[in-house]
């Protein structure tokens, strides 16, 4: 889909959206960088993204929001023979969800399109670029340039359960066959992502001196598959597990928040038939909010683990040893409203390892929402 | 054993916030209206509290003051109300429940409350009796202005019991065509009817003329309208009303009228004039073309209609309803029984609601509310909102939306995307998944 058709269709969604309530938008502008360096070897990694998203409520049950983003990706390597570089850059897919609220019940079904309108075939020079965005360690702002047409319909609840707030969801989501790699003769790779069934559980609660909050989230996948005809292969790359659980309560003048998630996907296979080890990503993180002036100022502390299991050999490809990293991330955001419009600039260094590489990373951004 | 870390990392943040001792949660909330009086949440809470505890008065006072603090909040309102009912404050308890029919967000509890207001305008009534007849002594000395009406049901006398309703249906229509004369006040049946019941009226219905003049008096009216339907020898009907001075309980000369039962409402108008007549007052000639309209043409209809009437007078408000109901399918343009059938049907609603029942039909962010209070919490509608958020956003992630507004970029390890835990540096990995992600291997 070309980028005029998008914007054409962002123009009907205004235009359609004349009778709205409370629409709101955001928009930002935001630069991560990594740098990886073993013995030599220089890899860099950057990311550059302008996401932009409206949002819509029609009455008090209705809402619709649509999304998308301009982003590129930069991958160099130095230091190991002729200095390579990988690059990939345009639209991201848009994604168009709409919510209905039932009554006052806190029933809200929804349903999610996912718009190809994103560079969903990457060719040699930017598939290397295309792929690192994807990093569950690293977690880019956009880790997908594109993945075809699909589609996801929801339902979530929220009841009370005496001073604890349940939250319950479930998903279910089907999208395309679409071509992510075109080789050097201009034929393509013909991929079918299985279909996801995804489920959260959470509960919250505010309490007198803070608010608890905990969840999981679970996605199972159907057998994805690779190729066509005679050379199809179907193959799973294993289920995820996502926690998440954080405090936050005052203290000393300021908001205070300690938070934790951990990412954990099973074992799996790839299309060549080798194993993709089981994964886990575990993040801890402490955070602040204190009132300076107009202004609200939230520096941040992260630590982040990283743990794959390793691999054995198989037919077609190499045992892989078990690859472990970590990573400090320091940061600060500031926050100024100023009328409809709250203006967030933020910055962020990190360091630490992943494998036998050093790493060390830079994060800016700067987000402008306006909420009438 | 590194995969259980996280696992026994939210395991002790879980146990240090919900093995917190749970205490007197009225306790706890006083002790936090204590440090912020005017803490509107706050003191919904305690004021819901203190209802649960049956502590009412403390109830009322609570919640009054958060209502004054925040007059849109819909379950101070309810529970205000339901406060108020329980202390005999019908006056507070109808503007609050008025304000959770404005404000409040459970329809089952909103369509309630529209029949517990039809009958607590009843219980209005019955408290202004009592307190009327408490104060009769003081009363007595102030005689009501002579431009003040009542009407009292007319007795009905004759064989046929078929039509016995036609007194209370009669004197209801002699009520509203007199109320069209700007010159008279005209006392509300149901005020009378109050006044009646407290006054003890007979168990045959019929009101003797001792307990007439003492019931215009409670009812400050310094003119009253009473009278009789008889049926001589099953023949035509006649109808002899009588206006008496309520300060001297002499009675003017007798209105007759007699008829024929097709003539009924003809008969109607001709005592009304005559009253008025009586009453010395000539209305313009708007107010007697307003009163010689006739709201039914149909006999059947208005007999329908008076047994309506009738039944509302006794307090049976479920036959009163069908009554009127019947009127209406008998004349779809009679409106009056039209109204008559909603405001029985709402009252009827009214007799069934209790306070548990208003409790148990609240639902989502309002029952959350209630259920915080009641453990000394103070949880809103925003802290379920955002529970429900963040289940649709887990669900059905919009990672271009997400870092648009700075979530993702920025970190929501909270499900409301909002506060601290949104610091820089920081990413979620739900959002994320939301992609089909091809992965190349680091480095």
């Amino acid at each position: 889909m070309s980028a005029h058709r998008v914007f054409l269709g962002a123009a009907l969604f205004v235009a359609a959206s004349a009778g709205a309530q409370a629409p709101a938008a955001a928009g930002s502008v935001q630069m991560v960088g990594y740098t990886l360096e073993r013995s030599g070897i220089e890899k860099r990694i950057q990311q550059l993204v302008v996401p932009v998203v409206a949002a819509m409520t029609f009455g008090e049950r209705f809402g619709v929001d649509v999304a998308t983003a301009y982003a590129t990706a930069d991958v160099e390597i130095r230091g190991a023979g002729t200095p390579r570089k990988s690059t990939i850059s345009g639209l991201t897919d848009t994604q168009l969800r709409a919510s209905y609220t039932f009554g006052d019940d806190f029933v809200v079904l929804t349903a999610g399109l996912n718009l190809p309108t994103g560079r969903a075939t990457a060719d040699s020079s930017q598939f290397v670029a295309a792929g690192q965005i994807a990093n569950d360690f690293l977690l880019f702002p956009i880790g997908s340039f594109g993945s075809g047409l699909g589609g996801t319909a929801g339902i979530a609840v929220a009841r009370p359960l005496g001073s604890w707030n349940l939250g319950a969801g479930a998903s279910y989501r089907h999208s395309a066959a679409f071509e992510p790699y075109e080789y050097g003769d201009g034929s393509k790779a013909r991929y079918e992502p299985g279909d996801e069934v995804r489920a959260r559980l959470g509960v919250d609660r505010s309490g007198e001196r803070g608010r608890l909050a905990l969840g999981v989230s679970l996605s199972t996948f159907a057998d994805d598959a690779a190729g066509g005809g005679a050379n199809r292969v179907a193959f799973n790359t294993g289920d995820r597990l996502a926690v998440q659980g954080s405090y936050e309560t005052a203290l000393a003048g300021g908001r205070w928040s300690l938070g934790a998630w951990s990412l954990m996907r099973r074992e799996g296979a790839r299309a060549d038939r080798s194993i993709a080890p089981r994964e886990n990503v575990t993040s801890a993180m402490l955070g602040a909010s204190y009132d300076v002036g107009p202004a609200s100022l939230e520096p941040s502390f992260e630590m982040r683990l990283f743990d794959r299991a390793g691999s054995p050999a198989t037919g077609t490809s190499a045992a892989q040893p078990a690859e472990r990293g970590s990573m400090a991330i320091v940061g600060a955001r500031a926050r100024w409203s100023v009328g409809a419009l709250q203006v967030l600039p933020s910055a962020g260094y990190s360091t630490g390892s992943i494998g036998d590489f050093d790493l060390r990373g830079l994060r800016l951004g700067l987000a402008i929402r306006h909420t009438p | 054993m590194r995969r259980l870390v996280p696992v026994l990392f939210l395991f002790v943040l879980a146990a240090g916030c919900a093995s917190r001792p749970a205490g007197n949660a009225i306790t706890r909330l006083e002790a936090r209206r204590d440090a912020d009086p005017n803490a509107a949440k706050t003191l919904r809470a305690l004021g819901i509290a203190y209802y649960r505890a049956g502590r009412y008065a403390d109830a009322q006072r609570v919640l009054g003051r958060a209502n004054e603090l925040a007059a849109s909040d819909g379950v101070t309102a309810l529970y205000l109300g339901m406060a108020a009912e329980e202390t005999g404050d019908f006056a507070t308890a109808r503007a609050a429940y008025e304000s959770y029919v404005r404000h409040g967000r459970t329809s089952r509890v909103r369509s309630r409350l529209r029949g517990r207001l039809a009958l607590l305008a009843r219980r209005e009534l019955e408290a202004e009796a009592k307190a009327a007849v408490a104060r009769e002594a003081s009363l007595a000395g102030t005689p009501g202005s002579p431009r003040t009406v009542a009407v009292l049901p007319l007795d009905f006398a004759g064989r046929d019991s078929s039509l016995a309703p036609l007194g209370a249906g009669l004197s209801d229509l002699l009520i509203t065509d007199l109320s069209r004369v700007s010159q008279l006040t005209v006392v509300e049946r149901q005020r009378l009817d109050a006044l009646l019941d407290e006054v003890n009226r007979s168990a045959s219905g019929r009101v003797d003329s001792a307990t007439a003049v003492r019931s215009g008096r409670l009812v400050r009216a310094g003119r009253l309208v009473s009278g009789t339907i008889t049926q001589p020898d099953g023949g035509p009907l006649r109808a002899d009303a009588a206006v008496v001075d309520v300060a001297t309980a002499r009675t003017a000369g007798p209105v007759n009228a007699d008829f024929t039962i097709d003539a009924v409402l003809d008969a109607e108008k001709r005592i009304v004039f005559a009253i008025l007549q009586q009453l010395g007052v000539t209305p313009t000639a708007a107010e007697r073309a307003a009163i010689e309209q006739r709201p039914t043409k149909s006999l059947a209809a208005f007999l329908a209609y008076s047994r309506g009437v009738a039944a509302e007078n006794a307090g049976r408000w479920d036959d009163a309803a069908r009554h009127f109901g019947d009127a209406v399918r008998q004349d779809p343009g009679f409106s009056t029984a039209r109204a008559g059938e909603a405001r029985a049907q709402q009252t009827a609603v009214g007799t069934t609601t209790t306070p548990a029942l208003l409790e148990s039909s609240l639902a989502g962010s309002e029952r959350a509310t209630v259920a915080a209070a009641q453990s000394g919490s103070i949880g809103d509608a925003a802290s379920l909102a955002g529970t429900l958020a963040a289940a649709r956003d887990d669900v059905n992630p919009s990672p271009a939306a997400a870092a648009a507004s700075a979530a993702a970029a920025l970190g929501t390890l909270l499900p409301t995307k909002e506060g601290p835990a949104q610091a820089a540096g920081t990413d979620n990995p739900i959002l994320n998944t939301g992609q089909i992600i091809i992965k190349v291997p680091l480095p």
